[in-house]
């Protein structure tokens, strides 16, 4: 039994060392420390060993500033949506703990800007955007600092949102379907716990001793004041408008006249004429939800025929709710004044799902 | 009686080595690695001080054992330099500037005590399994010269390593 649990203490030793020695090999040494090379020699002469001979070089870890920007999920927007979010990560891949400075800008290949553009940082109590838990980013502060030395998961990293209100929520127009509008975040590397912006030391000349900064991070990103190995470094993430693409259209066919044959009919007094409301959701990315349509007809020139409402094949009779699947479409028939009868037909509360096409009809007779 | 056999041979030594007088002096540089890209597009290795060092770097240590002019011979010459902790050893690197017959480069995976070429070295992982021993496995590195090191003469010898 003894046994036993040393060696299961044993193997726990072994597996703790070999973690703590993946993460320390995947940060890279920490700047400042002194790696040293000692090499011995030893020798004979004549046949008699020589006293062993030694020599050691160090040098120290220089600051290696090195981050990853980076698109974690975009969002499919409709308008005048508010507070839509896009995710994205900031991740300290150098060997010194920074600070950071965030900023975003609208890309110039955008079809529209959001309106009241915010930073939050994820403060990690739930994961995703809660705008009441997460932290309003305040433009020029330190973001927080991120440290890739440290044993603890998630210390190097830090989840960024940008949220951001749909036109024409908050001013401007509707954007259109498909329409994209991409926010480029960028990160500035500070130096620890404030907001110096960590400069690099490539124009310095070298003192012994000293730890240098270097920046390392590599080919630009797509914000446009990020340049090569400049301690900064950006992504992009692309809201896009899946809105309803609703197009409605109306048409009027005389369906009888009591005198000429089909196809033939008159506009004459007595004539029925059906009206055609298309609404055309067939290019839409989404359900075209809450719809209200609203007909006056012209009173003085026609009678509504009672009971005469069909919305996509299914009757409804005046004042009556539709049962059809997605069909729960209420006929209201009112008379909005002029002369004292009903001359405003309103079909409310149902949905055009996405990719369909769906006609409302009624009818009236000429007076 | 060990302690003074012990003493004796330590006297012993330094009698003989005041006597003998070789000189073997010892030095040790390390230079980063520069790669740049000349104007044909080819890739130029230069080495400079490694005054600026960051992980991912190469550093190359190159050790000089001399022995002064006019000197006797050193003979079994072992160069042991130990890979620093933060570095990796990158494979072939070890070098020699060959001089007479040569020189023996072994390396060791557990920090000195046991030698030999890296292809016979082997690596028992903490599961009880087996493998052969690779580049980033050394720990130590030493060359043997085979030859005696005459008074005037320089050995050079080098690796390379990478900053974790």
């Amino acid at each position: 039994m003894f046994v036993k649990n040393s060696n299961i203490a044993g193997l726990l030793a072994a597996f703790a060392l070999t973690v703590v020695g993946q993460a320390a090999w995947a940060v890279g040494t920490a700047s400042t420390t002194p790696v040293d090379n000692t090499v011995t020699v030893d020798y004979e002469v004549s046949s008699v060993a020589q006293s062993q001979l030694s020599d050691t070089v160090q040098f120290l870890v220089d600051n290696k500033v090195d981050l990853t920007v980076a698109q974690v999920s975009d969002d499919n927007v409709i308008p005048n949506q508010a507070n839509q979010v896009l995710t994205y990560s900031v991740t300290n891949t150098g060997n010194t703990e920074q600070g950071y400075l965030l900023s975003v800008e609208n890309d110039g290949a955008s079809d529209f800007a959001m309106n009241n553009v915010r930073i939050y940082i994820e403060d990690g109590t739930t994961p995703g955007f809660q705008s009441g838990e997460d932290t309003l980013y305040t433009g020029g502060t330190n973001a927080g600092d991120l440290d890739p030395n440290s044993v603890t998961p998630g210390d190097d990293t830090m989840t960024v949102y940008v949220v951001a209100d749909v036109p024409p929520n908050g001013g401007g127009t509707s954007p259109a379907d498909t329409e994209v509008s991409i926010y480029n975040l960028l990160a500035t590397t500070t130096v620890a716990g404030s907001t110096t912006v960590q400069l690099d030391n490539s124009a310095d000349a070298w003192a012994a001793g000293t730890v240098q900064v270097v920046y390392a991070e590599g080919t630009a990103g797509t914000n446009s004041s990020d340049a090569d190995n400049d301690g900064q470094d950006s992504a992009s993430a692309t809201y896009t408008v899946v809105s309803a693409a609703l197009t409605v259209t109306k048409s009027q066919a005389v369906i009888s006249d009591g005198f000429s044959p089909a196809g033939f009919e008159k506009a004459i007094p007595g004539a029925v004429v059906r009206y055609t409301i298309t609404l055309d959701n067939s290019t839409g990315g989404v359900a075209a939800s809450a719809m209200d349509v609203i007909d006056d007809i012209q009173e003085d020139e026609v009678t509504y025929n009672a009971d005469s409402v069909v919305v996509n094949g299914e009757a409804i009779d005046d004042g009556d709710t539709g049962t059809g699947t997605g069909l729960d479409a209420t006929v209201t028939i009112t008379d909005e004044g002029g002369a004292a009868e009903d001359d405003r037909v309103r079909v409310s509360g149902f949905i055009v799902p996405a990719g369909q096409s769906w006609d409302i009809t009624f009818d009236v007779t000429i007076d | 009686m060990n302690a003074i056999k012990g003493l004796l041979v330590a006297v012993l030594v330094s009698l003989i080595s005041v006597s003998a007088l070789a000189e073997i002096t010892l030095s040790t540089v390390a230079e980063v690695e520069k790669v740049t890209v000349d104007e044909e597009g080819n890739a130029v290795v230069t080495y400079v001080p490694a005054d600026l060092v960051v992980p991912g770097d190469v550093v190359r240590y190159s050790i000089t054992a001399a022995n002064a002019a006019g000197e006797k011979p050193a003979d079994k010459v072992v160069v042991t330099n130990a890979v620093p902790a933060e570095m990796v050893y990158l494979a072939d690197s070890a070098q020699s500037s060959a001089l007479g017959a040569g020189t023996t480069i072994e390396f060791s995976i557990d920090g000195g005590t046991s030698w030999g070429a890296l292809a016979s070295l082997v690596v028992t992982e903490a599961d009880g399994s087996k493998r052969p021993a690779a580049a980033s496995d050394v720990n130590a590195i030493r060359w043997k010269l085979n030859f005696s090191l005459q008074g005037g003469d320089t050995a050079r010898v080098w690796y390379k390593a990478g900053l974790k």
